[in-house]
Formats: structure tokens, sequence, C-alpha cells
């Protein structure tokens, strides 16, 4: 026998051998990888269903974003913005209350556009802040400041707030403002929507036979200092619950932490108020 | 007198000091093949260097201590209690490359005058260290809890500051980390936030230029952006307005600041 023969032929087949083996290793291990990313999205949207909770098209354009920050606006007496037929007052050198001499009609009282129109013409930057909520029995709607093109959540020095009477006329508003907003240097990856639901369905938040209606990816408040603030991406998820009531979770979008802001504005009122 | 901040965080802290003769590296948090990397930026090579200062036995600080130190044969300088509790950390380090730095002591290489002080933080007997020369000053210090008035003495009117300022304590107590890790870090013996850094910072730099650069900032509690923002506005409630005299500048986990003269 030929052992010198032998031997190469021995190695040339375990060589083969070997790199079919890793090649096989490698192509279970991609597939692995991927049947988890698939399996938990799956998971998640099964586990759902089971409980019948149903949700609207996920937003799918956003992967990264950055924080913000802002400064809070301290208006002096000879900054205030003029608008003829208004009278200001500054309150705690960061709040305009603001009344209007003869009472301007809205449009109506039922369209988003009515508000945005009277913002964009009658209040002091009033581009920069979007319609976050109509209180038709109260006769006032609030506008939150938006922060890279997306709404800032109950922040308390980045609103505007107005009131009209019973005849649909705006007589007063009350605005604050967030200044000079820089983008942080580091990008964050944004939590996918499915896995904020499925954060959301973990701590229960999610109950049977309710619906997500809208998913929105806006800031919140995560820090704050003396005068300046940091603002995190946040996801705004409004569910419909079984007794057809409207609940609102936000979720930080880079580290999943639910955040609490919903009563901000008229907590920190009521503190200003009590410190008046 | 020339120094960079090779690296600095949690996971791993490393600064180059040098000078016409001599160079030194405060502690080495990082393994032998990041501080080559490292060095490589900087375009210094670790073999030149006369010696390591150890300022405690913390992994960030002394991760690839051993390696480093025997594979160039550098001398480690470190206090008695910190050379205890580095052994069986650092593997077997001959002799001839251990050395005594004792608490609130000075030596001098070749000019530069390298004093030791002592800090609050929870390790056996952690130290940090002022580097003069020609008048100008070189200040040390990322891993403290609080600056006490012995330390402001020591720290005081320098013309740079490699400075802790490690988070912000909203993100902190918001943050994910266990209560006990929390009460740590926030405690005497833990990290000093980006408030109570600029308030020390305030009350030591003297009126002359002088640089401040932010380090050790938590990965998880605090951001570049954030700190800079937050010590320039308690420096300014402090009455000291950044610009004009003093200069704040960011470090990185990473990525190493070019070599910066004193």
């Amino acid at each position: 026998m030929d052992w010198n023969r032998s031997k190469t032929i021995f190695i040339g087949v375990f060589l083969i051998l070997n790199i079919f083996l890793y090649t096989q290793y490698l192509n279970s291990y991609n597939g692995g990888q991927q049947l988890e990313v698939i399996g938990k999205t799956t998971e998640i949207a099964s586990r759902l269903k089971e409980d019948n909770i149903t949700y609207v098209t996920l937003p799918t354009n956003v992967e990264v974003t950055s924080y913000y920050s802002g400064t809070i606006k301290n208006f002096k007496p000879s900054e205030v913005p003029y608008f003829a037929n208004q009278q200001t007052e500054i309150v705690n050198e960061n709040k305009l209350v603001v009344t209007l001499e003869k009472p301007i009609s809205l449009r109506e009282t039922t369209t988003k556009d009515s508000y945005t129109e009277f913002l964009h013409s009658y209040v002091h930057e009033g581009a920069s802040y979007t319609l976050w909520e109509v209180d038709e029995e109260k006769r006032q709607a609030t506008f939150f400041q938006k922060v890279n093109d997306r709404t800032l959540y109950y922040n308390v020095r980045g609103y505007v707030q107005i009131y009209w009477d019973e005849e649909g006329r705006v007589f007063a508003y009350e605005q604050t403002l967030l200044e000079n907003h820089e983008k942080f240097d580091n990008k964050k990856s944004i939590l996918p929507p499915i896995q904020v639901l499925q954060i959301l369905y973990g701590k229960n938040l999610l109950k049977p036979d309710s619906q997500v209606t809208h998913m929105n990816l806006g800031y919140s408040t995560l820090v704050q200092i003396t005068q300046a603030q940091v603002f995190a991406p946040t996801w705004e998820v409004r569910v419909l619950t079984a007794e057809k009531v409207e609940e609102i979770h936000f979720v930080n979008a880079v580290d999943g932490k639910i955040v609490d802001i919903q009563n901000d504005l008229t907590e920190m009122d009521a503190v200003e108020d009590t410190e008046e | 007198m020339r120094f960079s901040v090779l690296a600095s965080g949690s996971s791993g802290n490393a600064i180059y000091v040098e000078n016409d003769e001599h160079s030194f590296l405060v502690d080495v948090g990082l393994s032998g093949k990041k501080m080559e990397q490292l060095f490589a930026k900087i375009d210094r090579d670790m073999k030149d260097l006369s010696g390591i200062l150890v300022t405690h036995e913390h992994s960030d600080h002394i991760k690839g201590l051993g390696v480093v130190a025997r594979k160039h044969k550098i001398p480690i300088f470190a206090n008695a209690q910190t050379w205890n509790a580095m052994d069986g950390l650092i593997g077997n380090i001959p002799t001839e490359l251990r050395f005594h730095f004792d608490m609130e002591t000075m030596k001098t290489f070749g000019g530069m005058d390298i004093q030791s002080f002592a800090v609050s933080h929870d390790a056996i007997d952690p130290m940090f260290y002022t580097f003069n020369q020609d008048g100008r000053k070189l200040v040390v210090i990322t891993d403290t809890g609080y600056v006490s008035d012995r330390m402001k003495g020591h720290i005081a009117a320098a013309d740079s500051y490699v400075f802790e300022s490690n988070h912000d304590v909203s993100m902190l107590q918001m943050g994910k980390y266990p209560w006990s890790i929390k009460r740590r870090i926030l405690s005497d013996v833990g990290h000093v936030s980006n408030e109570d850094a600029a308030v020390a910072m305030s009350e030591v730099i003297a009126e002359k230029p002088t640089q401040i650069y932010l380090a050790h900032l938590s990965k998880d509690n605090n951001m570049k952006d954030l700190a800079r923002m937050s010590v320039t506005q308690t420096l300014q409630s402090c009455g000291v307005i950044t610009g004009e005299y003093v200069n704040l500048h960011d470090t990185d986990a990473e990525e190493p600041t070019m070599l910066i003269t004193v």
C-alpha cells in the first residue's frame, strides 16, 4: 500500500469535509438568527391576536434619531412679541398670558385647521406648535411644541393653550416656549413599534379586546436642568380599551421604559399656583 | 508638558502624560491590544513609557496593567494598599517593576512634579495625581464621590483638568440600574454628578485660561452633550462663564483626545 498517497487522500477528504461542515454551520447559524427575529415578531403578533388586541398599520420609516436639548425662553417685557389687539402679561418670566381685546372668531371649532390658522396668525412662533387636544366642554385647545418636527409631549415649558367663548371666539391664550433646539451628536436606534407593543403587553398595559389606534414618534423630557432640558425620542401609543376608553401610553423609544408624563401640565400648573 | 485622555469611562480609563524626558500612563483600564491601538493613534509607543501610575484597583483602571507592564517592562507605581488589592488581579509582576507611590507624596521626574492625593471612592486606598512643570499644572481626578476641601487644595488653580462628570442624577435615578448600584454611585464614595463636578470646578479654577476635559461619563446615565450643557449651566450659576477663560472639552470611551500641551 502507498501510505504517502493514502495520507494525502485522507487529508484532502477531511479538508473537504471540514469546509462542508463549516459551511453547514454558518448556514444554520445565520438561519437561526433570522428565525429568532422573525420568531419574536410572530410570537408577539400571535399573542396579541390570541387576546384579540388589534393594531393599526405600524410606522416603518423610523430607525434612528437623536436626543435634542432646548432652553426655556424667559420673556422680558421689552421682548414680548407684539400683536395688535393683544394684552400680554408675563407670569414667572416664562409664560405669556394673553388677552385679546377683541375676541377672534374661529372658522369652526370642529376642524384642526381653524385652530392652526389662529396659531399661525396670532401667536408668536405659532408654527412651532402642533395641536394635541381639543376640549369642547371647557372650550380650550392645547398645542404642544415641536422638536425636530415631532411633538414634544406634555412639556409645561413648551405649549400653547387657547380659550374661546360660547360663540366660538378666542378671547385668551397662554404660551410657553423652548428655544435653541440642539441636536445631540449621537444617533440612537429606535425601538421598532412591534417591540413597543410587546413592552406594553408585557406590563399588562395592553388589555384583551383593546385596539391600538395610533402610534407616533415624538419627544418627552428626559432631563431638566435649571434653564435647559433634554428630550428623548418617545413613542406615543393610543389604545382604545374594550370599555371604549382611550388610554395614551408613552414609551422611551431608546431604552423601552414607560414614561409617565400624562398629567405633567396640570401638576406643574398646580405647583405654580401654589407658589403664587 | 503634554497629555492625552486615551480612553475614559466605565469601560476603561487611561491617560497619557509626557514631558520632554519622561512619559507616564495614569491607569491601564483597557486590554493590551486596545492600548497599543490607542498609542498608535497619538503616535506614541508604549515601550517608551517611564512608568504607570495606578489610581485604584477597579478593573476599569487596571484591566491591561499586568500585560502591558510585563510586555514592555514598565515600572508600576501604586500605594501599598492598592498593591495588596491588585494581587491576583494583574498577574505576577516582577519585583523590579514594583514601585511604591504613597498617598499625599510627590515624586519628580525630569522637572515634572507628580503629586498624589486621596479621593473618596469605594476602592481600598484610591488616589489621583497632579502634574506640575514650569508653573503649569495638570489635574487628573476621575473617580470620587465628592470633592473635599483637602482635594480642592490639591487641585486648585490648574491650567488643565481631567475632571469626572459621571452622571446626570435624574437619568441615574430613572435608569435601569438596581437600587443598590444607584445608591453606591450617588454616595460619598461613588462618583460625582455633572452638577456636583461643576460646583467643585467653580471653586477651584482660577481666573486664567483653563481647559477642562469632562471625563468618566457613564454610558447609561449621561451623554457628552448633556454633561457639557449641565456643567456649563452650573458653572454659570456659580459665576463662571464658559468660553471666557474656561473651556470645556469632551473625552471618549474609545477615541483618544489629541496630545494637548498644558
